[in-house]
């Protein structure tokens, strides 16, 4: 037989009822708080009531904001690594390898792992001029700066460790998806080599760009877009360019 | 009748509405389920674990201890309230001793064995863990720990369980023990299964409604090109999906039905007539998932979320005929029948 059920005392109801809903705030508004955010920073009003359920909603890893593939899919991140030994033969390897990391979990781990890796990028700098014009925002950009090298470094090390005496540069990799136009005239393998694009850890230089600014005007106008984006490809590309031809430079500038 | 009354009629409503809403007592069955599929889940993603210990946490680790420590402690100028004692641990073996308790006892949770103690215990540890490795996290790691989370308030060991059998072997001494009644339960209608239904129901409403809105932000949720996007990333790809270009028809419409689906869920998932579609939205949405987008576990484990969803009278009716009519006959008032 089973032991008859004692309904809740007001009180009890009382003092569950007041722990629920506050559990439901710190559920609801990380999200929420994610969602607000803009270039001003967080709504005040969702920032305010949030500072109240911080530490608990961030104890209990209730602080996410779930924009899965949000708010579009984009292309995914993945770290190359140089292994040069005393000889100077070098092996270079991608993360992640569903060849390698196994089983799929496993393999999802590392491809996380890279994909923190841009998360958290932040340039060299920060420029000269935003000191002056905005202390506080410089001073973040050095911590998360710091941050990003930081977290480069421990994946340098956790490569030396698996490659003991070997030299261990790293780069990250941006593996593009094709344009689905293009891809309908002309399908090529989602491995292509054209589809991967090394990513360069250049200074951000706080400059108006006159050329580009009637080329946005353009497009607003005349809807040609893809001409803007392709000259900052160009100009990315060259850059890249100028960057390999002094080799490995590139490579260590990531991984000094 | 005064106004007075009339708003003390309203208000009392939604205070009945509220109480019976979250305090009603509740079946165990569909807790008990998800405990078993979270139990093995999660024993999973240890045994994974195991086989690359040193590679995601220790000193050696892709992100070191000091490192993950300095993301949450301030050393970069931020900091959060998440703490774990896996930083403090640099030796292997010991790193492996305690990777060993925790399989043990994820695997006690799993079989339902002292639910009571294991279910909080595999709460924490994988807390711990959680914090330990970030950066190495994605959608299944939460989806699993929030379950832990509120299954550990409900008797979820009570049915499918190691401590079913061993109430039974100590029936005699239970009856005259407080301490035995409460590590045992018995599977009969409880106000704990009833909060941890509800707040599991409210968080994945709140998950999808964000998910839905988050994406209902980008161009390509909406010109229907989003599902083509997450098909053509290699990284996730587990099923070469790439033909779908072809049919711009089946793809975009693919991409609407995932963003409606989601935004609606919070609203449709409720009402009894349209709860099974949504349900089975679930299945198609995360089934997809699990099957061409590589996470197999983050698919499982949302299929199985949304099973909180399911009545636990339809599962006693379902699967244990006999076991439900026995709860019913003790209690045929409080069976948390709406």
């Amino acid at each position: 037989m089973m032991a008859p059920i004692k309904p809740l005392s007001r009180r009890t109801r009382l003092l569950l009822s007041g722990l629920l809903l506050g559990h439901l705030l710190a559920v609801v508004l990380p999200p929420l708080s994610f969602q607000t955010r803009g270039p001003l920073g967080t709504s005040p009003s969702i920032a305010s009531l949030f500072a109240w359920f911080e530490p608990y909603s961030q104890c209990l890893y209730i602080d996410r904001g779930y924009a899965f593939f949000a708010p579009n899919p984009g292309p995914s991140h993945l770290v190359q690594a140089a292994i040069t030994d005393s000889y100077g033969e070098r092996l270079e390897i991608m993360f992640p390898d569903r060849t390698v990391q196994w089983p799929r979990l496993s393999y999802h781990r590392h491809f996380m792992l890279t994909e923190f890796l841009e998360e958290i990028y932040q340039p060299p700098g920060p420029p000269p001029e935003l000191n002056e014009l905005d202390p506080a925002e410089s001073q973040y950009w050095l911590g998360a700066r710091a941050r990003y090298e930081r977290i480069r470094q421990s994946y340098i090390e956790h490569l030396r460790h698996m490659y003991p005496g070997r030299q261990v540069e790293v780069r990250r990799v941006e593996h593009l998806i094709p344009e689905i136009l293009e891809f309908q005239q002309r399908p090529i393998e989602l491995t292509d080599d054209s589809l991967y694009r090394p990513m360069l850890d250049l200074p951000v230089v706080l400059e108006f760009d006159a050329e580009n600014l009637p080329a946005v005007e353009d497009a607003s106008a005349n809807g040609r877009v893809g001409e803007s984006a392709e000259r900052k490809f160009q100009a990315d590309m060259q850059a890249f360019r100028s960057v390999q031809a002094s080799d490995s430079e590139s490579v260590s500038g990531e991984a000094r | 009748m005064t106004l007075g009354s009339k708003v003390t009629q309203w208000f009392g409503g939604y205070v009945d509405a509220w109480d019976r809403f979250w305090f009603q007592p509740c079946l165990p069955y569909t807790v008990c389920i998800l405990r078993l599929v979270v139990g093995i889940m999660l024993l999973y993603s240890h045994v994974v674990l195991a086989a690359n210990l040193t590679v995601f946490l220790g000193e050696t680790a892709w992100i070191s201890n000091e490192a993950a420590q300095q993301l949450h402690d301030g050393s970069f100028g931020f900091s959060d309230w998440g703490w774990s004692y896996l930083w403090m641990i640099d030796s292997p073996w010991l790193l492996q001793l305690h990777h060993g308790m925790t399989i043990l006892v994820t695997a006690s949770f799993a079989v339902g064995l002292l639910t009571r103690l294991t279910g909080p215990l595999t709460w924490f540890l994988q807390l711990m863990y959680l914090h330990r490795m970030t950066g190495a996290l994605f959608g299944f790691d939460q989806i699993v720990t929030y379950t832990a989370m509120y299954l550990m308030l409900a008797p979820c060991g009570s049915w499918l369980s190691v401590d079913a059998k061993l109430r039974k072997y100590f029936a005699a001494r239970r009856s005259e023990s407080g301490l035995l009644r409460w590590l045992l339960p018995d599977a009969s209608p409880s106000v704990g299964a009833n909060i941890a239904s509800r707040l599991l129901q409210l968080h994945l409403c709140v998950i999808y409604l964000f998910g839905g809105l988050a994406k209902a932000r980008g161009q390509s949720w909406w010109d229907g090109t989003a599902m083509w996007l997450s098909v053509g990333i290699y990284e996730y790809q587990s099923v070469d999906m790439t033909w779908l270009a072809n049919y711009p028809r089946i793809f975009t419409g693919m991409t609407h039905f995932t963003l409606f689906w989601e935004v609606f869920y919070c609203a449709l998932i409720w009402p009894r007539k349209t709860r099974p579609f949504m349900l089975l939205g679930a299945v198609i949405l995360h089934g997809g998932i699990a099957m061409f987008l590589g996470m197999i576990t983050f698919g499982v484990m949302m299929i199985a979320a949304n099973g909180i969803f399911v009545s636990p009278e339809w599962i006693g009716h379902f699967w244990d005929q006999r076991a439900f009519q026995e709860a019913e006959k003790s209690e045929p008032a409080q069976l948390g029948k709406e």
